[in-house]
């Protein structure tokens, strides 16, 4: 039976996974809506393009889809187990990058158009810009924890499941991430809006 | 001389203020994960048709199982029953004609033939007599 398209979106990702799976067509609809963005954002952030990273969002999804009916309830989350396909995805885009050499300089990723905005917005723009530049510059592993738990907001077990790794693992790549972010932006404060006690006086 | 490192407090308000950024997926983006989602999405299972309940105890399920020929049972039943019915009842005696027709011949011979009877022949015996005379 269809159910009506606001009670769906009060499902939880997995009860629509279900659904999805028995045919209905509506909670298709409403996971797109609901999972695109996240899988978008969290796939640009690990890639630094945009166009990279919808073609990976479209893939991780396709994923899912086909997995829908065999899916086994309790095991995962959702949005968990699309990460880690995610991050997993990504991991071998940058290494086929390396084995093409093409991991130089210029090849660095390019940061995602703010879009149209007015001057406050390109200076928070600017911002993210300096962020996402010194994201790109981290290791592969302390890059994944640091926009795991810092942007996508999950918790230390749940990366340790998207990373497939320990939870003190995921602390360890977490702090020397940040630590590693500080540094690269120390160059950057003015940028950031962060003036020096010496520049003000 | 070195730049000074940014403290935690400011990492992490730059770092929140990217979460709350949400990249939003084109229009285009959208409609190919929703075509892929349609096209790999099972159909749904076709509604089951009802059974009907089998109350009523064993012996109603038992002629259930014939129900394609209760129309035909009944009919043979009803015959069957007709056939006992006529092999064993006995007719009720009717009155020959030869009986009915001296009947009326003597009603009216009183009036019509003086002081003679009609000879009577039973032309059609009883069934009484067929079984005593054999």
């Amino acid at each position: 039976m269809t159910m009506p398209l606001d009670d769906l979106a009060e499902l939880a990702d997995e009860d629509l996974l279900a659904r999805y799976a028995q045919g209905e067509p509506m909670a298709a609809r409403v996971l797109v809506l609901r999972l695109t963005p996240r899988v978008l954002g969290y796939a640009a952030r690990l890639l630094g393009d945009r166009a990279e990273a919808e073609d990976v969002t479209q893939e991780a999804l396709l994923r899912l889809w086909r997995i829908a009916p065999d899916w086994r309830r309790g095991e995962a989350q959702v949005l968990t187990w699309l990460f880690r396909v995610v991050t997993n995805l990504v991991t071998d885009r940058h290494r086929a990058r390396r084995r093409r050499g093409a991991a130089a300089l210029d090849d660095a990723p390019e940061i995602a158009d703010p879009g149209p905005g007015v001057v406050g917005r390109l200076i928070e723009a600017d911002r993210m810009a300096a962020l996402d530049q010194a994201l790109a510059q981290l290791p592969d592993r302390q890059r994944q924890a640091v926009i795991l738990r810092h942007l996508e907001g999950m918790t230390n077990p749940e990366i340790a499941t998207v990373m497939e790794i320990g939870v003190e693992a995921v602390e360890s790549l977490t702090a020397r991430g940040k630590r590693g972010l500080a540094a690269l932006l120390a160059g950057q404060r003015p940028e950031l809006g962060y003036e020096d006690e010496a520049d003000v006086a | 001389m070195t730049p000074r490192e940014l403290d935690g407090m400011q990492l992490d308000t730059l770092l929140e203020a990217a979460r709350l950024q949400n990249l939003q997926p084109s229009p285009a983006l959208l409609a190919r994960v929703m075509q892929d989602a349609c096209e790999m999405q099972p159909q749904p299972a076709l509604t089951p048709v009802p059974r009907p309940s089998m109350r009523g105890g064993v012996l109603m399920q038992i002629l259930a199982l014939f129900s394609g020929f209760g129309a035909a049972g009944a009919g043979l039943a009803t015959a069957g029953l007709a056939g006992i019915w006529l092999g064993f009842a006995q007719p009720a005696p009717l009155a020959t004609p030869v009986e009915a027709v001296s009947a009326v011949l003597q009603g009216a011979g009183d009036d019509a033939i003086d002081g003679e009877d009609a000879d009577m022949v039973e032309l059609i015996p009883s069934f009484d007599g067929w079984l005593a005379e054999g």
